[in-house]
């Protein structure tokens, strides 16, 4: 756990509400979706090989911040309120988590492959299709599947001192810190392959690759969500 | 978090420690704590600083059976956790270990009178690591968290605690409305 966190984690037990809680809450949520995970290269790669747009960076930053408070919430109340830990521990639980982030992600890598292969055997026109709301969204509910360590343990603690309200203010600002660095950096994904498409009009090589690229990225995407299902199951495998 | 910090920071992780505190139903005398830990990994950093498992070691599902097969486990329990009536401490003891990573441990305290409001201190694996924590419940849906800063907390062990129906109905409504947000959005966006 970072030093935001440890930060958010004191103030929810400190008497009062102090507004720098919600400041540590965000700064932690950004620190957590920069560390490794979150499929920040998946949506970079999702975005970039399908001609996404801002607004598709929004969606998807938003649709992570949105399933991963979701997730808090369900998990953290069934932990205190309903004595989760005595039906399954909490590794398992979010290693099955991660099984299934993996398997969405498999999914949605397949899909994308399956779209770009169908659309280039029918017609040459350059009507490539844009960014879908469903792949979006499913990378999106992969990335906010399971809930971060620390958004977890300030809410049971906001709930063992009877402070439900303020915990869950910290989580959703905690998911709206999230949100702001996915958001950052589907935007350079996008402004990054727009570069690339805008300039691919004058060099036959850049036309090439802008071809190429949507089948990468979905093989990247696919690839991916295949070692992340395999390496969680191994750690299931190997806990049990 | 941990002295282990792998764990902590990364998906997947574990459940924090927690201790359950209730009063023995046929003995107003007796108060039970029962201790159990978070991560099994927290039960090697607490085997190694026991000495009872090599400096250095990995984690092993073996592990929490050499904790808590050992006095030296039971002294750290009893030293750790304390329980006192009104001004008077109650004298522990361990009860028989079995299946500590998955069941825990119990600490049996007998005070010298019936008691019906204790004073519990906490202090499990604060002195390996400052930032671990303690989720703790009580008789009637009492809950309360200990860290290294507060470290004693005073339990009610009859009648009736304030009751927190406010907070899961609270909880439940929001849920409700960020699923319902969800689907909202869903259906605009599609």
């Amino acid at each position: 756990m970072n030093s935001f966190a440890e930060r958010m984690q004191d103030l929810v037990q400190a008497p009062g509400v102090t507004p720098l809680a919600f400041v540590f809450a965000f700064l932690a949520g950004a620190w957590h979706a920069v560390t490794p995970g979150h499929g920040k290269t998946l949506a970079a790669a999702y975005l970039a090989g399908s001609r996404g747009r801002i607004r598709d960076a929004a969606w998807l930053g938003g649709s992570v911040a949105v399933m991963h408070t979701f997730s808090v919430l369900v998990i953290g109340v069934a932990w205190t309120f309903l004595s989760l830990s005595s039906v399954v521990r909490m590794e398992t639980l979010t290693t099955w988590l991660q099984v299934a982030a993996g398997v969405l992600i498999l999914g949605t890598g397949v899909w994308m492959l399956r779209r770009h292969l169908h659309s280039h055997s029918h017609s040459h026109s350059h009507s490539h299709s844009r960014t879908s709301r469903p792949g979006l969204l499913l990378l999106g509910i992969s990335g906010g599947l399971t809930p971060s360590p620390a958004a977890f343990l300030v809410l049971a603690t906001g709930l063992f001192l009877g402070r439900a309200a303020f915990a869950v203010f910290l989580v959703l600002t905690f998911g709206i810190g999230m949100a702001g660095v996915l958001f950052g950096v589907g935007v350079l994904a996008v402004a990054g392959s727009s570069l690339v498409t805008g300039s691919a009009r004058s060099h036959a090589l850049l036309h090439r690759a802008t071809r190429i690229t949507p089948v990468l990225a979905a093989a990247g995407v696919t690839l991916f969500g295949a070692g992340l299902v395999t390496i969680s199951a191994l750690h299931l495998t190997a806990s049990v | 978090m941990l002295l282990a910090p792998a764990p902590a920071a990364a998906h997947p992780f574990g459940d924090p420690q927690t201790v359950a505190i209730s009063r023995d139903p046929g003995r107003p005398d007796v108060v039970d704590v029962r201790w159990r830990v978070g991560g099994p990994d927290d039960l090697t950093v607490l085997g190694i600083a026991l000495g009872l498992l090599p400096e250095g070691s990995a984690a092993r599902y073996t592990d929490a059976g050499v904790v808590g097969g050992s006095a030296r486990f039971s002294s750290y329990l009893l030293e750790r956790i304390t329980v006192s009536g009104s001004s008077t401490p109650c004298a522990g003891a361990v009860k028989p270990v079995a299946a500590l990573a998955l069941k825990g441990a119990t600490v049996s305290f007998t005070c010298p009178g019936p008691i019906t409001t204790a004073t519990v201190s906490v202090r499990m694996l604060t002195d390996l690591n400052p930032a671990y924590r303690t989720l703790a419940t009580g008789p009637g849906g009492q809950r309360n968290v200990y860290d290294e800063e507060h470290v004693a907390h005073s339990w009610t062990l009859d009648g009736d605690p304030p009751g927190r129906g406010g907070t899961v109905a609270l909880l439940a409504l929001l849920l409700a409305a960020v699923g319902a947000g969800f689907l909202v959005v869903r259906r605009v966006r599609a």
